[in-house]
């Protein structure tokens, strides 16, 4: 086998990770561009009132990487919209951990505990929306 | 697509062409309101059938809306409202405050026959 000159170990090295690059950068771009299909296609079945295809969508997109500032109010409401209450809990907690001051998908989320009988839990939304209220 | 406007005998009809009444569009669609307020109109259908989405700014923009029919004696019938908006309707106990209405032709039937009442 030739030994590799010193330089050659650098050129070597050098298109090792110029190709490392390009290939993170088209993993990257895949990832990216999927991310943002799934989501449209969400929105579009959301739109069309097929919502059980919705959230499969939403879940999907998040998974990818969607920001939860994005899918979580649609997410939430498609949970709820088909009776499926307990599922759109970790949903709101997610949202409402990066958007406290969203008093109306907090109010959303007080109402869904308050149905499921979580009404110790309601009520600290319900005293959170009243203090965000008054600031 | 754009936002229609149509008019029947005296009723404003206005239906958003937008999927969601959220941040991006409440302000305008609160100024195209007062803008049809301004005009001197009365009675307004709002109709919801494109909307499938509202968040806490669309809901703001409505409640503003509502407030200043309120201050000109006009009305507001919704209809063709989404199962998702409906749900943040009752939510927010505004399905208490406002008329909603299963369709368009309901809507003005309802005003049609308010009006041969009143006569």
């Amino acid at each position: 086998m030739m030994a590799l000159t010193y330089a050659g170990k650098q050129n070597l090295i050098f298109f090792g990770l110029v190709a490392f690059a390009a290939i993170f950068s088209v993993f990257l771009f895949h990832t990216t561009n999927q991310k943002v299909i799934v989501f449209k296609e969400a929105e579009g079945f959301f739109n069309e009132k097929d919502y059980k295809q919705a959230i499969m969508l939403y879940e999907k997109s998040l998974k990818l990487g969607m920001p939860i500032n994005k899918v979580g109010p649609k997410l939430a409401i498609s949970y709820v919209t088909i009776n499926e209450m307990q599922k759109a809990i970790p949903v709101y907690k997610l949202y409402l951990n990066e958007n406290p001051k969203d008093s109306l998908v907090r109010l959303e989320y007080a109402k869904v505990l308050t149905w499921l009988g979580n009404i110790k839990e309601a009520e600290d939304e319900y005293n959170q929306i009243e203090a965000e209220d008054k600031k | 697509m754009d936002s229609e406007v149509k008019k029947d005998e005296n009723i404003l009809i206005f239906t958003p062409s937008y999927a969601h009444l959220d941040a991006m569009v409440a302000t305008s669609f609160k100024s195209k309101f007062v803008d049809l307020i301004n005009s001197g109109a009365k009675q307004f259908i709002l109709n919801l059938s494109n909307v499938s989405f509202i968040d806490s700014s669309g809901l703001g923009a409505i409640i503003r809306t509502l407030t200043l029919l309120e201050k000109n004696q006009g009305s507001l019938f919704f209809c063709n409202v989404s199962d998702p908006v409906l749900m943040v309707f009752k939510i927010a106990h505004l399905d208490q405050l406002i008329q909603i209405l299963p369709s368009e032709k309901d809507s003005i039937e309802h005003y049609k026959s308010d009006k041969r009442a009143k006569q």
